[in-house]
């Protein structure tokens, strides 16, 4: 009880921005597999949260069948649907469904049931591990030029505490909450007090130290998005052939 | 809980010696975004109930559906006259079936009974404030803060972000947000005297705000060099308008030069 307490109280003072709270992370015996303790913790806290919150959505919104079979009838009964039904005749309906079919078959796929989101109770702490794992090495080499003095665990162990805001996903146990842009900035508040006393930085150089890691991320996304996007034109009448042929 | 209420009074007054001993207080950051969840949680729980009752009592999207009705209603008055008649014919039947259309999917069932659903949308739109609150704060806090040191600042960010949090009190006026005509004005009334906190937030936590002290040291007052802190808040606010302003020529020299060619 009281080690529950205590870790609770870590984590507290470290999304509050208590110096101190990564004081103790840089100078506890195994800041690494104490920072991949709080990452597992916190990830699979908000996903176990985000089920609830899905289900409680799922429950307050009409099926998707429904709603499907209804916007359907709404086009089809629309003058200009009408008009362009007589005037092309069969392969406008056709082309149209084609569409339909495979835009509502995505969207299927996007919207979250009680069962898609069990699934995040693997994928969010895999995903904040992996998250936390690029963004503490590169925030380690960018600290390190800048003259930083903490080693590769203590950069692990300090940003590992600053995964704490990701807990304002909490509020995804309601449904119908967006949280908008406030973890991400949190998260990057708490990694700069991660960075600055981890390594002992001035503002400047733990600000440098901080954002680099994610310009770097930024534009690895974006080239990786380009070859992606590349890609998909290049396969995509392959892809909707299949599709269609599904 | 006397301290928070002396830091809410000592910001609506603008009170330097209260903000001073807020800001030196323990805990100052997780004080400020308490007093900035309360005050949006306090404008909300008006919002809530409005929406709930309305909810169970309305269809459903009622009122949103009349608002884009208006809303497109006042547009064409600003429209040519006689380009307004003819768009007009065109759009408005094409509106009117979007909208029976998405009113037919508010109306279907869902698998909780309407009544709770209701309850949990107007809940999620009270939860949403405080969240979009806290996030564009702290979204222009540390452009502000960087602002700040750049200038010679000398505050830590905890210290800074937790005073400037001060800033959203004046915001309590928006309880009021929905009565007519009065909304839009209390929401300037809010945003200029929360402006005004952010710049004395700013001056207390750099050092921009020094102590005027009698020789047995007692503190008489404060000098206070604005310009700095004034600069710090509005520089932000300036770049990003300098950078929609770029952003929006350049767009229209794409197109006026796509037009061109396609034109030649």
């Amino acid at each position: 009880m009281e080690q529950i307490s205590r870790f609770a109280g870590l984590l507290a003072r470290g999304l509050f921005l208590r110096p101190e709270a990564y004081e103790e992370m840089r100078e506890t015996r195994n800041p690494f597999v104490e920072g991949l303790f709080i990452v597992v913790v916190v990830g699979v806290i908000v996903a176990l949260a985000a089920v609830i919150g899905n289900t409680l959505e799922w429950a307050s919104t009409p099926d998707l069948a429904a709603i499907r079979q209804t916007v359907y009838d709404g086009l089809t009964n629309m003058d200009w649907f009408q008009q362009l039904e007589q005037a092309v005749g069969r392969p406008f309906i056709e082309q149209f469904q084609r569409q339909w079919d495979w835009q509502w078959r995505i969207m299927s796929t996007l919207i979250p049931t009680p069962v898609s989101s069990l699934a995040g109770i693997v994928t969010t702490p895999l995903r904040l591990i992996i998250g936390w794992l690029i963004y503490g090495l590169l925030a380690h080499l960018f600290a390190r030029l800048l003259g930083g003095q903490a080693n590769l665990g203590q950069t692990l162990g300090s940003t590992a505490l600053a995964v704490t805001p990701q807990v304002l996903n909490l509020a995804g146990l309601l449904p119908f909450v967006t949280l908008g842009g406030v973890v991400g900035t949190w998260v990057l508040i708490c990694r700069y007090m991660a960075l600055k006393q981890a390594h002992r930085l001035s503002w400047g150089r733990a600000f440098w130290a901080t954002v680099l890691p994610r310009l770097v991320i930024w534009l690895l996304a974006l080239v990786l998005g380009g070859i992606v996007a590349a890609l998909i034109a290049a396969f995509m009448p392959q892809f909707v052939q299949f599709l269609g042929g599904s | 809980m006397t301290e928070i209420l002396n830091a809410v009074r000592g910001a609506i007054t603008l009170d330097i010696p209260a903000l001073m001993r807020f800001r030196q207080s323990e805990n100052v950051f997780r004080r400020g975004l308490t007093i900035l969840v309360l005050v949006a949680l306090i404008v909300g729980a008006v919002a809530f109930l409005v929406d709930f009752i309305g909810g169970l009592i309305r269809p459903p999207l009622a009122t949103e559906m009349a608002e884009i009705q208006s809303g497109i209603e006042q547009w064409f008055q600003f429209m040519p006259e006689e380009g307004a008649a003819e768009f007009r014919q065109l759009f408005l039947p094409v509106l009117e079936d979007v909208l029976k259309i998405v009113g037919d999917v508010a109306a279907l069932p869902t698998r909780l009974p309407r009544a709770l659903t209701v309850f949990f949308q107007a809940l999620g739109r009270w939860v949403n404030r405080p969240l979009a609150m806290l996030g564009g704060f702290l979204g222009y806090g540390i452009w502000v803060m960087l602002a700040a040191k750049l200038l010679g600042g000398r505050g830590r960010l905890p210290e800074f972000l937790g005073t400037a949090a001060l800033s959203s009190v004046p915001y309590l006026l928006l309880v009021l947000e929905r009565v007519p005509c009065l909304g839009g004005i209390l929401s300037l009334v809010a945003w200029v005297w929360g402006t005004i906190i952010w710049v004395v937030a700013t001056a207390v936590t750099h050092g921009w705000a020094v102590p005027q002290m009698t020789e047995e040291g007692a503190v008489t007052g404060y000098e206070v060099a604005w310009g700095k802190p004034i600069l710090a808040v509005l520089l932000p606010a300036l770049a990003v308008a300098v950078l929609v302003l770029i952003g929006g020529i350049s767009l229209l020299l794409i197109i006026l030069s796509a037009i061109q060619r396609a034109g030649g």
